[in-house]
């Protein structure tokens, strides 16, 4: 049923309009509820009520808005869908998509027009006949809503478009009277021409191009440079500009790289050139368009790929200690610029190594080294006293018999050092640093020869490193050892530079050479998109014979392939640069997806109705009253706004907790710090405190602390600060879980904690017991064992000589660590006294001092601050004082000279 | 306005009786029959406070001379105190639920406003040396701040059923009775006449809230009976239109009342909620103080 171009789906649900009268009768008729009240005189009233009822009416905007409402949504459940004209078919269709990875591309667009038509046809209630260009369902025309269904669920797929077979499943039908339509990628994979004809052969007929602009990207080669690596992409259709960036993907999908590619008009290829070092050129396992692109737009990358494989000799000497063989040290240097394998020759070789490493521990003449060499290898060699008795075949240079020795106490020369590289060496441009030194080597026999094969010299000229080529491959000897034995070269950074250099001389040695029998296996594959997914379940292992030239099929993805410990990528596009463009075929519309869709109005009503639905169900509690309470729920009250607006303005001003910001800044100075208790007294107190020690500590020390902090134990860091001194009220209360554990983690890490109970005075005064507080928040804290401190303990050595350790109170009793741990320098990560120190410490905001001391100490303040000093110093400095501890003892076991020191103490101690 | 509880009550009425002088309740006159106390009859008589010297006359007996007055000249006198003697006044105030309502969140319930008056009236009785009570609840008539606590603790708990109005009281008490007699006039009759037939007299209040007066509903309104289903629920269908009826009614309820209270000789003192409670107080005062003269 149509109305221009709106037409309805279910015309049936019209009749639902026939129903708004009666609905209008039944609102007139039936009032709305009453509302209920209380009313005492209810007597009085009853005498009154004489008279008949006469119901209250529905109010007529309420009548008005719920006809209104019934109205739009009959409409909405008769399906109204908004249609484009120029879609509209009346003929039957077939359809051919192309769900290539040229399809991938544009994807989206090509559902939508294929979407579009599809409707059409149902709406014109005309037969389709889906094909797809990969795939092998027989082509039929059918009932239209069996293509959308098959629309639905369709996918591309990362394979080439198998036109020959759509060609052939095209055969069969009758195509006279019908409209045909190709949604084609925009490839041409070969025979395009056949399943034109056949296209064209229809009644109507049309070939849908995307657009040049918009035309399948296919990824080219990857060719190595010095800074980065070059990408090669190629395009079909080189109608047009075309600007797009290249993403180079980690093996985690993390970007690490993105690179222009520009297409100039008719230039069917472009490159990406990324600029990376070597490592991250190395960390690069995908690049792909940004954007989706299609399989065809993705390389993979695999482990022939940036890393190289380096096998080192092992001779097999097991009871060597390590930092005495010279294998060890070379190996060290490859590090993680390189896949290392250490294994005997014969176990090497298989594993198919660009670059074979042998010391001269190592040194063999295998004929398979030989060969290895010959055909493409590179081979390091590291010089040593087997090479000095007799020299072999493997050699880039010819050699002198014996070697050379410098520096030693028998000989005149001085240990030589390197003489800058080069231009023409591959270390060109690396620093040589002075102190690399080489006291012994292996001489070269001079010669025109020699010196162009030199790529490094001592300082006097004679070549360290020589290199030249073997067959295909290449040699490359250091006339020194390769540990530390005859230079100090091996435990520079010059070393791990050098062979990094050599490294990319390796030629790629293709995986296919090697002789295997294992067969790959699919591990990750490509789908349609170019995103890397499980293999599925189809999918078939490939031999190792065949893998090179394998046709890709739906059970050979494309994707990356595993044989034991190596991995190859098998790219979905071969040969790129030979496909071409659909849009030179007769009757072809390049850019003819017009993405236009007929637009269903079904949704968006009966949205709207339902909304109004909710709006009715608030109008009829308005209108029977019952809104007014509903209202007053949500009116606040005075008190409770009060209270939430104190709460506002009172949090930020009660807890100073770190901030992010503030985290950074207390990273980058010394800050002590206190334990914010939530008792606003204590951690003003605290507060106070702790900045008359920074004070104290400014003025007499080089310990120059910035402004402490308040903690919270369960948001902030804790780990940035040395010291936090926690004051214990007797109505502490236990620690939660977070802060538990976070306090532990802090001593664990190395931090002091400082309780102070306060109490000391009321002690004195007969207060007796375990403090309460203490208790509580101890429970859940891993404390060591704490003894009462010994008299000679660092804490009164650290800066002041102490006596004792007087706060407000003096004769409180301090605990510290039994037993030192040496990991934290001695230093005890619990320190429990009672002496009040905030009080005797504080300082006001002029830096005058407020606190209390109760004097029964002479200089008892003084005293307090210098516990404060050597309490931030101890913590600071750790063990480092430790020593006089013992310097009784050291000076006695220094003997009788030693003894006249002992009268001296002011020596050590700087301030007394 | 949230229900006050016993120290809000006595709060409340206490402030309001603040500004009006301590009130002397007005005493029948029948000897022997009313309590001995502290209510000085402006009369000699018997009792603590003096009155006056009078000339010794021969009908006295000598042990009544006041030598000391007696020796300052030739006369002989005699001392006289003031006839002292308490009156009590006993209060009862309505509390079934239609009492212990509100028309809105901004006034008090009438039962929450007579208690105030009643506490407030004794409160300045007590001040004057009366002695007050609650009918039916309190044990004997009591006087002073103890007894004002006693008193408001009494009221506040105090159910005021209607079975309570036929406690015995002495003969000749005066009477506060608070309510907002819409049980009707008949059944109110009934009550007020077996009181006045002890013999005793007193004050109606009448406690209005405005809504049952002005009845301000519109629209489909059920009506119920406040906390109880025992009387049916009454569905108006417009209530705009019942509300001149019903405002007819209500005024004829009242001047039932009034015609009861009159031909009793009773005070029929009509009180809103939404008016201030002080206008109240003063026509109680007024009430209870014109008996004096």
């Amino acid at each position: 049923m149509n109305f221009g171009a709106l037409s309805f789906m279910a015309p049936l649900g019209l009749l639902g309009l026939l129903a708004l009268p009666l609905i209008f009768w039944l609102l007139k008729a039936t009032p709305p509820s009453p509302k209920n009240e209380s009313f005492p005189p209810i007597k009085i009233l009853a005498d009154v009520l004489t008279e008949e009822e006469t119901p209250d009416r529905t109010p007529w905007w309420l009548l008005l808005f719920r006809i209104g409402l019934i109205a739009l949504l009959a409409i909405a459940l008769t399906r109204p869908v908004l249609t484009n004209q120029g879609a509209q078919t009346v003929r039957q269709l077939l359809l051919v998509v192309d769900n290539s990875y040229a399809g991938a591309a544009n994807w989206g667009q090509i559902v939508r027009e294929a979407d579009g038509r599809v409707s059409a046809a149902r709406r014109a209630n005309v037969n389709v006949a889906l094909a797809f260009t990969r795939g092998d369902a027989p082509v039929t025309f059918a009932p239209a809503v069996e293509a959308t269904e098959r629309l639905k669920s369709a996918i591309p797929v990362p394979l080439a478009a198998d036109v020959s077979g759509v060609t052939k499943r095209l055969q069969g039908l009758d195509l006279s009277g019908a409209q045909a339509v190709w949604l084609s990628g925009g490839i041409d994979f070969g025979n395009a021409d056949d399943l034109a004809r056949i296209i064209s052969g229809a009644a109507a007929s049309r070939i849908l191009v995307p657009a040049a602009e918009r035309s399948p990207l296919l990824a080219g080669p990857l060719t190595e440079t010095e800074r980065g690596f070059r990408a090669a992409y190629f395009r079909a259709d080189t109608g047009s500009l075309r600007e797009t960036e290249i993403v180079a993907y980690g093996s985690d999908g993390s970007v690490i790289a993105r690179a222009p590619l520009i297409f100039v008009p008719g230039n069917k290829t472009a490159q990406a050139e990324f600029e990376l070092p070597a490592d991250l050129r190395n960390r690069v396992s995908r690049i792909s368009p940004d954007g989706a692109g299609g399989a065809g737009a993705v390389r993979l990358l695999d482990d022939t790929w940036g890393r190289p494989v380096v096998g080192i000799i092992d001779a097999g000497q097991t009871n060597t200690q390590p930092l005495l063989s010279d294998i060890y040290y070379v190996e060290k240097a490859v590090g993680d610029n390189a896949d290392v394998f250490k294994a005997p020759l014969a176990e090497l070789l298989p594993l198919g190594p660009s670059i074979i490493i042998m010391s001269d521990t190592a040194r063999t003449e295998d004929e398979a080294l030989v060969d290895f060499v010959e055909a493409g290898g590179l081979l390091i060699r590291f010089a040593g006293p087997k090479l000095a008795a007799r020299a072999d075949e493997l050699l880039p240079v010819e050699l002198r018999y014996g070697g050379r020795a410098m520096g030693g106490a028998l000989t005149w020369e001085e240990p030589q050092g390197l003489e800058a590289f080069a231009a023409d060496s591959p270390f060109f441009g690396l620093s040589v640093p002075d102190d690399v030194t080489i006291t012994q080597q292996i001489m070269a026999q001079p010669g025109g020869e020699t010196d162009a094969r030199t790529w490094a010299r001592l300082s006097d000229g004679s070549p360290v490193v020589t290199a030249a080529p073997r067959g295909q491959g290449r040699i490359v000897l250091f006339h020194v050892t390769s540990g530390p034995e005859w230079s100090n070269l091996a435990v520079s950074g010059l070393y791990v530079e050098m062979l990094k250099r050599i490294f990319p001389l390796a030629r790629q040695t293709p995986a296919k050479i090697q002789s295997q029998s294992g067969s790959w296996n699919a591990q990750r594959v490509l789908d349609g998109f170019g995103r890397l997914t499980a293999p599925p379940a189809g999918a078939q292992p490939i031999s190792d014979g065949a893998f090179g030239d394998i046709v890709i099929s739906e059970t050979h993805l494309p994707g990356l392939y595993r044989q034991g410990a190596r991995l190859t990528a098998l790219n979905a596009v071969r040969n790129p640069e030979k496909l071409t463009s659909t849009a030179a075929l007769p009757g072809a519309v390049a850019g003819g997806y017009s993405g236009a869709k007929a637009s269903s109005l079904e949704g968006i009503l009966l949205a709207i109705g339902v909304t109004l639905l909710a709006l009715d169900a608030a109008f009829a509690i308005f209108v029977s009253g019952r809104g007014r309470r509903l209202l007053s729920i949500f009116k606040p009250r005075r008190a409770v706004l009060t209270v939430l607006l104190a709460w506002l303005f009172a949090v930020p001003q009660i807890s100073d907790a770190q901030s992010a910001a503030d985290l950074t800044q207390d990273t980058l100075g010394l800050h002590l710090a206190y334990v914010i208790t939530g008792n606003s007294r204590l951690d003003r107190q605290s507060d106070a405190g702790l900045r008359g020690v920074t004070l104290e500590l400014t003025r007499r020390t080089t310990v120059e602390p910035a402004e402490p902090r308040g903690v919270n134990l369960e948001t902030d860091t804790l780990s940035i600060y040395p010291l936090i001194y926690w004051p214990v009220a007797r109505d502490a209360t236990e620690l939660s879980e977070a802060q538990a554990s976070a306090v532990n983690d802090y001593m664990a890490a190395g931090g002091t904690v400082v309780f102070d109970t306060m109490d000391a005075g009321d002690r004195i005064a007969g207060v007796s017991g375990p403090h309460p507080g203490l208790a509580r928040i101890s429970a859940a804290l891993d404390i060591p064992p704490l003894v009462a401190i010994p008299a000679d303990h660092v804490l009164s050595k650290s800066f002041f000589l102490l006596p004792n350790y007087p706060g407000r109170w003096s004769e409180g009793a301090i605990y510290v660590d039994a037993t030192g741990v040496a990991a934290r320098d001695g230093v005890a990560s619990v320190i429990v006294g009672s002496n009040d120190w905030a009080s005797a410490w504080s300082v006001g905001p002029d830096d005058s001092w407020t606190g209390t001391v109760d004097e029964t100490l002479p200089r008892q303040r003084e005293f307090a601050n210098r516990f404060g000093v050597n309490l931030v110093m101890y913590v600071l400095s750790g063990n480092y004082k430790a020593d006089q501890v013992h310097y009784a003892s050291i000076l006695e076991r220094l003997g009788p000279a030693g003894t006249t020191m002992q009268k001296t103490p002011s020596v050590l101690d700087p301030k007394r | 306005m949230a229900a006050p509880d016993a120290l809000e009550l006595r709060r409340r009425s206490e402030s309001l009786a603040a500004g009006y002088p301590g009130l002397l309740a007005q005493a029948q006159r029948v000897a022997a029959i009313i309590a001995q106390g502290v209510h000085g009859r402006r009369r000699a008589g018997q009792g603590e406070t003096f009155w006056q010297y009078r000339n010794y006359d021969s009908s006295d007996s000598a042990s009544r001379i006041d030598w000391r007055r007696s020796a300052r000249g030739d006369q002989l006198f005699v001392r006289e105190t003031e006839w002292e003697a308490a009156n009590t006044v006993w209060m009862w105030r309505g509390g079934n639920t239609g009492m212990d309502w509100r028309s809105s969140d901004k006034l008090p319930t009438k039962k929450d406003r007579a208690s105030v008056l009643e506490l407030a009236l004794a409160s300045l009785l007590m001040r004057a040396g009366e002695r007050c009570a609650i009918l039916g609840e309190s044990e004997r008539p009591r006087t002073g701040t103890a007894g004002l606590e006693k008193l408001a603790a009494t009221l506040f708990k105090s159910p005021g059923d209607p079975e309570t109005l036929n406690a015995q009281i002495p003969a000749h008490a005066r009477l506060l009775i608070a309510s907002d007699f819409l049980e009707g006039e008949a059944v109110w009759r009934e009550r007020i006449s077996r009181l006045a037939a002890r013999p005793a007299k007193g004050v109606l209040l009448h406690i209005i809230d405005p809504a049952e007066e002005s009845f301000p509903y519109k629209g489909r309104v059920r009506m119920q009976f406040p906390g109880s289903k025992i009387i049916a629920p009454l569905i108006v269908g417009r209530a705009e239109r019942a509300q001149a009826a019903y405002i007819e009614k209500f005024t004829v309820h009242k001047a039932a009342l009034a015609d009861m209270a009159r031909r009793l000789d009773w005070t029929l003192i009509t009180h809103h909620t939404d008016r201030p409670a002080t206008a109240a107080l003063t026509a109680l005062y007024g009430a209870f103080e014109k008996g004096k003269r």
